[in-house]
């Protein structure tokens, strides 16, 4: 599995994240911590006037490859995208993305950390 | 012999292979594994024993009674405790969450201190933050120097200038391993109290898998214990409190039920007289019992003495084969106080220049290596020296210079994966 989580896609993505900083006009910002090691990631989000999509998106943060590379990646897949389909995206989503075939429960944690801080930017 | 082949062969887990390589477990301070003594102590158990305990006048029940009762005496001796010193708990956790309950909660009132320190694990730090919102006693935290070792002076003087009811302290650190002076902390306990006592608590699951503990003569008030750290089963540990505070009833029980009373009335009930009953609520896991005290019995065979020695080298060994790479910091203690031995005991810890924990010990799974990452159930330290997420390599009877040396091999895999 090792191999797998360290290629090269994933770790160019965590040392060269997207959408990294803040973002001015932000219409909310929330932090969520992975509560197993302490890593902590903050999102800025733009939301559009009916509040039903997400417009824009930022973020910052400090974790894992897998945490990292995770978060940046859906930062792209998230501009855009309705709230209800956001909050519809899963673990195999995420694997997915990330073109992982199998994750650990506790890596499982630091892919998921960036889709909880956006479910919790969208929910306000 | 510790650290050896035939010693290891006696850990059936440790000879499974992960990642296609042999294990080389190095996570003991998580938990540590288990002999086939132990495990076997409690199949036949279950195998041959099997009955609840007390009031029962049959066969089984009688020897499961008798078992239940020698084990108890088995895991009191082996702390140099008396019988009745001990109740059996979950883990270390519950037993500080019984003195919070059965102590704490009606011996601390408003204005009161509770004094705990920078480098607790969890488990002696949110319980107390509870009971501080509970009896409007207020927490104090003691500080750490550069080291992470315990600050005595702030000790002393929030000893000399605050009302403090109880100091609750961790005997060895899970995070940096750091061993707390208990002789000279007591030493200023009892200088600095008042009119009342005040009670000293010691977090002993890490020091008690690594140091022999003599209860009455450590001196601490309260000891909690987790058996799985100490080669026995999960879900079954104790706590160690002196025999006048059963006696005064200055200590409460704190879950309540069958087992624990001597009448029950519609009007009052009047609770066993006998301490190591009056905290036992409901049917307690007796084949844990069994295991933990078969673990005892296989300590004591190696010898607690011997135990730290071989620990002590341990920690020594990995801290010079670390403090040689570059990009590995090292956390907590390196160097001996003047006079003294490294306090320091159980584990190392370090942070890789530039990889993040996590990443690190997933790099040393896929070489069969199981290390842990993160923060350790401690928050505050690790937020108090800015560490992200530490590395720990912690370390049981079986581990030898070998897991070590295969440690810091699997290191030099990071720079490959890295390309550092």
């Amino acid at each position: 599995m090792t191999n797998d989580l360290y290629r090269e896609t994933i770790m160019t993505e965590a040392r060269q994240p997207q959408n990294y900083g803040s973002l001015k006009e932000a219409s909310a910002i929330r932090s969520y911590i992975n509560p197993s090691c302490g890593d902590s990631v903050k999102v800025y989000v733009k939301l559009d006037q009916e509040k039903k999509k997400i417009l824009d998106i930022s973020w910052e943060g400090n974790g894992c490859v897998i945490s990292m590379a995770s978060m940046s990646f859906l930062s792209a897949k998230v501009k855009g995208m309705s709230l209800v389909k956001i909050n519809q995206l899963a673990v195999n989503d995420l694997k997915q993305m990330l073109g992982l075939k199998e994750i650990t429960p506790s890596r499982e944690k630091c892919m998921m950390m960036g889709l909880m801080a956006i479910r919790k930017a969208i929910k306000g | 012999m510790l650290g050896s082949k035939i010693l290891k062969s006696q850990f059936p887990i440790l000879s499974r292979r992960v990642n296609d390589r042999p294990l080389v477990y190095l996570d003991n301070a998580a938990t540590s594994q288990k002999p086939l003594k132990v495990i076997e102590a409690i199949s036949n158990y279950y195998s041959q024993h099997n009955a609840n305990i007390h009031r029962g006048a049959h066969r089984l029940a009688d020897e499961s009674t008798k078992i239940f009762r020698e084990s108890r005496d088995t895991i009191a001796s082996f702390f140099r405790a008396d019988p009745e010193e001990l109740i059996i708990t979950r883990n270390a956790t519950e037993a500080i969450n019984g003195v919070a309950y059965g102590w704490a909660d009606h011996q601390l009132k408003e204005g009161d201190v509770i004094l705990t320190s920078m480098m607790e694990h969890h488990a002696n730090f949110v319980v107390w933050q509870e009971v501080a919102k509970r009896t409007g006693a207020k927490l104090e935290i003691i500080g750490v120097d550069e080291n992470a070792r315990l600050d005595l002076d702030d000790l002393e003087q929030k000893l000399k200038t605050l009302p403090v009811k109880l100091v609750a302290l961790v005997h060895v650190s899970n995070a940096t391993g750091v061993v707390n002076p208990v002789k000279k902390i007591l030493q200023l306990i009892k200088q600095h109290s008042k009119d009342d006592p005040i009670r000293f608590l010691l977090d002993g699951a890490q020091s008690a898998p690594h140091l022999p503990i003599n209860f009455h003569q450590l001196g601490a008030d309260f000891y909690a214990f987790s058996g799985h750290k100490m080669l026995a089963p999960m879900g079954i540990g104790g706590l160690l409190i002196k025999k006048e505070l059963l006696e005064s009833e200055e200590m409460h029980p704190w879950l309540f039920g069958g087992g624990m009373i001597s009448s029950v009335l519609p009007e009052k009930t009047r609770f066993n007289p006998n301490s190591t009953e009056r905290f036992i609520a409901g049917t307690p896991d007796v084949a844990s019992v069994v295991g933990l005290a078969a673990a005892c019995e296989y300590l004591n065979e190696l010898d607690m003495r011997k135990i730290e020695q071989h620990d002590r080298k341990l920690v020594l060994y990995a801290l010079e084969k670390l403090t040689q790479i570059p990009e590995i910091k090292v956390i907590g203690p390196v160097k001996a106080l003047s006079n003294q031995s490294l306090d320091r005991l159980g584990s190392v810890a370090f942070i890789y220049q530039a990889v993040h924990a996590h990443d690190v010990s997933q790099i040393l799974d896929s070489e069969g290596i199981a290390v842990r990452s993160g923060h350790h159930c401690t928050m505050p330290l690790h937020t108090y020296f800015g560490w992200q997420a530490t590395i720990r390599a912690s370390f049981s009877v079986y581990s030898s210079t070998n897991d070590v040396d295969a440690l810091i091999k699997g290191l030099e895999k990071i720079k490959q994966v890295f390309k550092l």
